[in-house]
C-alpha cells in the first residue's frame, strides 16, 4: 500500500535562500506526528508542498501515490498559519464553502465540532477573537473525513485554556485510519499527543523517530531533546 | 467553475449591486437632471453612452480583480480544481455582468426607441447610422455583432489573465509596472501582425463609436466581413495564452 504521504530529495529556495535541503520522508496511515522545528526551519514550506501549494524545485511529492492536484487536494486537508477563510464570510459561509467543494465533508462531525469549539454560524468571521479564529481554521480542516491533515502552527498565539480546547478537538475529531502531521515550536503544550516526531533545522530533515523510542533511548521528553537540538540556533 | 463562481458573485454581492444601484441613479441623473438644466437629447445620449463605457471597463477590472484573487488566495488554491477553473470562472464572471449591462443598456435602448428620442437625435445629426452597411438581416446582423463582442473581450481576457498571472509570479517591487508594458507590448504585437496579415481588422467587426464633438456620435459597421485567418490567429492566440497562464499558476504565482 503507498505511504499516505512521500517526499523524495525535495529541494525548495526562495531566490537564495535554502527553504529545504534534500528532504526525504514517509507517513504511514494512523498516525499522529509532530513537525518541529524553530522560526524559519522550513516547516511550512513542507505543509505547503505537501499540500500542493508551493511546487519544489527538484525532488518528488507524491500523497497516496498522486502526484500534487487537484486529486490530492481532495485527499489532504490543510490548516494553514493565516486564516483560510475570506473576510466576507460567516463562519456558516465558511463551512458552506467546504462542503460545497470537498466530497469528504461531513456535515454531522462539522456540527459536532462546531458546538465543540463554541462557535455559531450566524457570527461574521472578521469579527472573531485570534483564539475563536484558531477554532474555525481548526473546525474547517478537520470537517472533512481527509486521508491526511496538515495543521500549520494551530496554536500559536492563542492563551493555554484555548490551547489545551484546540488539542482536545484535535485528538477528539481526526479520523483514526488517516494521518495529521502538525507543525509546532511549542512543544510542551502538545507533546503529549504525537505518535511520532519529524525534526527540521535550516531546511534539513535531521530526525524522524517514534516519541516513546525518543524517551527510552535519551530518557529525555521531546520538549528537552528539541531545546537541545535548537539550543545554538 | 461554476461553484467558484457562485462564490465570486457572494464575494462581490454588494460592490456589484451597489455599481449597478450607482449606474441606474447615474442614467436617471442624465436623463432627468439634463432635461431640468435644458442639455439637448444629443448631450444627455453621449453622456449615456460614455456611462455604460465606464461601466463596462469597471466589468472588466472586477473581473481581473476576481481572477487575482482566485490564483491569489490559499483558500481558493486549495480546491481540488484544475486551474483552468480559476481562468474560466473569471471569464464567465465577466460575461455575467457585461451582459446584465448589456441588458440594462437595451432597456435604455427601447425607451430611446418608444420615446421618439432615436429618431430625434438622427434628425438633429447627433446619431450617425450611415456608416451602418449590412449585409445580413438585421436580427443575424445583432447576433454576429454580439458575438463578436463577446470574443473580442475573451481575447482581452485572455491578455489581462495573462498579465496578471506573470505579475503574480514575480517577487520584484515593480511587478506592477512591467504588467502594464507587456500588456501594451502584447496589444502592439498582436496590433503589427493583424495589419500586416490580414489588412489590419483582425476579426473585428464591433460597431464602431466615434465622438466627434462633445455631443456627436457616429456609429459605423464597416459590414461583418470576419476573415477566417484572423479568427483562427485569434483562436490560436486564446489558447496558447490560457495554457501559458494555467502553466504560470501552477508552478509560478505566488500564493499569501
Amino acid at each position: 500500500m503507498d505511504p499516505l504521504l512521500e517526499l523524495d530529495s525535495v529541494n525548495k529556495r526562495y531566490g537564495k535562500k535554502v527553504a529545504l535541503k534534500d528532504v526525504s520522508l514517509s507517513v504511514g496511515q494512523g498516525r499522529i506526528i509532530g513537525l518541529l522545528g524553530s522560526n524559519g526551519s522550513g516547516k511550512s514550506t513542507l505543509l505547503r508542498i505537501a499540500a500542493g501549494l508551493l511546487v519544489p524545485e527538484s525532488g518528488s511529492v507524491r500523497i497516496k501515490g498522486r502526484r500534487p492536484g487537484p486529486g490530492s487536494k481532495a485527499l489532504v486537508s490543510f490548516m494553514p498559519d493565516r486564516p483560510q477563510f475570506e473576510s466576507w464570510m460567516t463562519v456558516g459561509d465558511a463551512l458552506d464553502f467546504q462542503r460545497d467543494f470537498f466530497a469528504d465533508f461531513d456535515a454531522d462531525k462539522s456540527k459536532r465540532i462546531l458546538e465543540f469549539m463554541r462557535l455559531s454560524r450566524a457570527e461574521k468571521t472578521v469579527s472573531l477573537s485570534k483564539g475563536m479564529q484558531e477554532r474555525l481554521q481548526l473546525t474547517l480542516a478537520l470537517s472533512r473525513r481527509a486521508a491526511l491533515y496538515l495543521l500549520d502552527e494551530p496554536i500559536g498565539g492563542v492563551d493555554p485554556v484555548a490551547r489545551d480546547h484546540i488539542l482536545d478537538a484535535l485528538v477528539e475529531f481526526y479520523e483514526e485510519d488517516s494521518s495529521v502531521i502538525v507543525s509546532t515550536h511549542l512543544i510542551a503544550d502538545i507533546e503529549r499527543i504525537f505518535d511520532e516526531v519529524l525534526m527540521i533545522r535550516e531546511g534539513s530533515l535531521i530526525l524522524q523517530e517514534e516519541v516513546e523510542q525518543i524517551r527510552l533511548n535519551s530518557g529525555k521528553s521531546i520538549d528537552q531533546l528539541f531545546k537541545e537540538v535548537y539550543a545554538e540556533c | 467553475m461554476l461553484k467558484l463562481l457562485k462564490y465570486d458573485l457572494k464575494r462581490d454581492l454588494f460592490m456589484l449591486l451597489g455599481a449597478a444601484a450607482a449606474v441606474v441613479l447615474l442614467q436617471l441623473c442624465v436623463e432627468i437632471g439634463g432635461r431640468y438644466w435644458g442639455a439637448d437629447a444629443g448631450v444627455r445620449f453621449v453622456l449615456s453612452v460614455l456611462t455604460y463605457m465606464f461601466t463596462a471597463v469597471l466589468v472588466l477590472v472586477a473581473a481581473c480583480r476576481s481572477f487575482r484573487s482566485n490564483i491569489r488566495l490559499s483558500s481558493r488554491r486549495l480546491l481540488p480544481l484544475g486551474s483552468l477553473n480559476y481562468i474560466a470562472s473569471a471569464g464567465l464572471y465577466a460575461l455575467l455582468n457585461g451582459l446584465a449591462v448589456g441588458l440594462l443598456a437595451g432597456i435604455h435602448f427601447l425607451y430611446y426607441r418608444q420615446g421618439g428620442l432615436l429618431n430625434e437625435l438622427q434628425r438633429l445629426g447627433n446619431l450617425n447610422f450611415n456608416g451602418l452597411d449590412l449585409h445580413h438581416p438585421l436580427p443575424w446582423t445583432l447576433f454576429l455583432a454580439a458575438a463578436t463582442v463577446v470574443w473580442s473581450v475573451l481575447l482581452l481576457l485572455s491578455i489581462l489573465f495573462l498579465v496578471i498571472s506573470v505579475m503574480e509570479s514575480l517577487q520584484v517591487k515593480a511587478k506592477g509596472l512591467i504588467g502594464i508594458l507587456l500588456f501594451f507590448a502584447i496589444g502592439s504585437v498582436m496590433s503589427w501582425i493583424e495589419e500586416a496579415f490580414f489588412g489590419g481588422g483582425g476579426s473585428q467587426a464591433i460597431p464602431r463609436l466615434q465622438v466627434q464633438s462633445q455631443s456627436s456620435l457616429t456609429m459605423q459597421v464597416q459590414g461583418l466581413n470576419a476573415g477566417w485567418g484572423a479568427f483562427l490567429f485569434e483562436l490560436a492566440v486564446i489558447a496558447g495564452f490560457v495554457w501559458l497562464t494555467v502553466r504560470l499558476i501552477d508552478r509560478r504565482v505566488r500564493i499569501a
